[in-house]
């Protein structure tokens, strides 16, 4: 019995039973502006990031909104189809940007 | 009418499975009694506009400042780095940059790839790693190319950063060098590619791969790190191995990495051709608001000092001694001086350095003060390294936000 549990204990010291390391993530809080066009942001930006990816911007100036969306269609492959590209940085800038760009 | 889209949305994109983990994580979390991050959550205000971050406890960690949770990105709060000189691990930040991040990892099963230019392509485990080589350790400063980029002014998209993602940390494991040489470098290797075991959302998606040149990666300092301040590193900082690439900027210090490439080029890839890239000038500034003409990698850590005994908006009293504490650190040539300013600039005073942990690492420092008048006080810390480099007294501005290395200035008020 004391062998036995002497055993187990050298075998857990060295590793020989170690589980995989497994962890769970804390829960993701959506909390995009709900304004028009959110649904547009959700659908393209959130596919592949969450929303403080843009909630914690400083607020940006349209021009910077609109350079942002295009590196995240251009070099982040983003499917964002280019009739809504407009709608997307208007609800950008409105919500995320300067108060008078 | 939020939620009612919200639910469509994630129904719509197939991400109906992410939700209902969701919900069984937090059930999961309500039986075993960890519940801290579902209650009203503690908030922290970084100082500058829209600088509000909930404080969240991650798996392994005590509740950090979250920038993002998909992926997650976690700051370490300031005060910590007054806690001591060695940053804890469950305090380290975390930085990822795809989504799509390992959750599991057996070690037992993980292995290391060694292959592309080489003699004889090589898969290790942690076993052959720890049995086979021998272990080299290193106390080195690990900071995010934007940390403090939530400073920059004007201010610049990207990760909205106060000052805490950087960490300095006792890493242990096996020379980079070592691994290279058994595998045999061919003679004509230029560069060295390293990809961890996070992936993509979707093939459109450039996979996060780094590259150092091949000199670099064959010098003695760079490590596969499996250890952190004496344990197994934590998952959410590179489970169960990293490159630790010392005097670089984090960027470069690959998670869970498992795939090492040897290449005949340089490499293309998007993580190095396009981002990461810094102005190709003095400093690695240029006029506010202005373009770069031409960029290269971002590579070294400039000079930084820090005063972390006292925060902004503290208190300190009048005719009593004050022992003044910080850190210093840079890119690997080792802090040779800090001085200590308790008038806004004019008067510098010098510091007496802490222990000495080695040229990548934190450099404490301690200079006691007896302040003589009443009222607000602005201490200004700054560092010089062994190559005469020191810190700007006024920020430099890239288009990225890195680098930021201002002389900083704390407020604080002396009290009767």
């Amino acid at each position: 019995m004391k062998t036995t549990s002497l055993l187990l204990t050298a075998l857990l010291s060295t590793g020989a039973f170690s589980a995989p390391l497994k962890i769970e993530l804390p829960a993701e809080a959506p909390t995009l502006k709900a304004a028009a066009g959110v649904e547009i942001a959700m659908q393209n930006c959130l596919t592949c990031h969450s929303a403080e990816y843009m909630t914690t911007q400083p607020p940006l100036s349209r021009a910077a909104w609109k350079a942002s969306v295009d590196k995240m269609k251009g070099k982040f492959g983003a499917q964002i189809p280019a009739e809504q590209i407009e709608t997307l940085v208007d609800y950008l800038s409105k919500n995320y940007g300067q108060p008078n760009p | 009418m939020f939620n009612e889209s919200m639910h469509a949305f994630l129904q719509s994109r197939g991400a109906a499975i992410r939700r209902r983990d969701l919900f069984r994580n937090a059930s999961l979390l309500s039986l075993s009694g960890v519940i801290s991050h579902l209650r009203a959550e503690e908030s922290i205000t970084l100082p500058f506009a829209n600088g509000q971050r909930p404080l969240v406890r991650y798996p392994q960690k005590r509740p950090l400042i979250r920038l993002t949770s998909r992926p997650p990105q976690l700051e370490t709060p300031f005060s910590v780095f007054n806690e001591s000189v060695l940053t804890p691990n469950d305090a380290f930040f975390v930085r990822y940059h795809l989504p799509n991040i390992p959750m599991e990892i057996d070690s037992e099963s993980f292995r290391l790839e060694i292959k592309g230019s080489v003699q004889n392509a090589l898969k290790l485990s942690i076993k052959d790693l720890k049995d086979n080589f021998s272990p080299a350790e290193i106390v080195a400063v690990n900071q995010c190319s934007g940390n403090s980029r939530g400073f920059s002014n004007p201010r610049v998209s990207g990760g909205q950063l106060g000052n805490g993602a950087m960490g300095n940390a006792r890493w242990r494991g096996v020379r980079l060098k070592d691994v290279l040489e058994k595998a045999g470098v061919s003679a004509n290797a230029k560069q060295v590619s390293f990809n961890g075991m996070d992936t993509p959302p979707g093939p459109q998606v450039p996979d996060f791969i780094k590259a150092l040149e091949i000199d670099h990666a064959m010098s003695a300092d760079v490590l596969l790190a499996y250890s952190m301040n004496g344990e197994d590193l934590p998952l959410l900082n590179g489970y169960p191995l990293r490159l630790v690439v010392p005097g670089y900027y984090g960027t470069y210090w690959v998670k869970h990495v498992h795939e090492i490439t040897v290449l005949d080029s340089v490499f293309e890839g998007f993580w190095m051709s396009t981002a990461y890239r810094i102005p190709n000038t003095p400093g690695a500034c240029i006029p506010s608001g202005t373009a770069a003409k031409s960029t290269l990698p971002i590579g070294r850590l400039n000079v930084r000092s820090f005063l972390t005994s006292h925060l902004e908006g503290g208190s300190i009293q009048i005719h009593r001694e004050t022992v003044l504490r910080g850190i210093a650190f840079d890119g690997g040539a080792g802090i040779n001086e800090v001085v200590v300013s308790m008038d806004g600039g004019n008067v510098w005073r010098k510091a007496v350095l802490g222990e000495d942990l080695g040229n990548y690492s934190f450099r404490e420092w301690t200079l006691p003060v007896t302040p003589q008048v009443k009222g607000p006080l602005e201490i200004r810390v700054k560092a010089t390294n062994r190559l005469g480099e020191s810190q700007p007294m006024d920020a430099l501005w890239n288009p990225a936000g890195y680098m930021r290395n201002v002389v900083e200035a704390v407020k604080i008020e002396v009290i009767a």
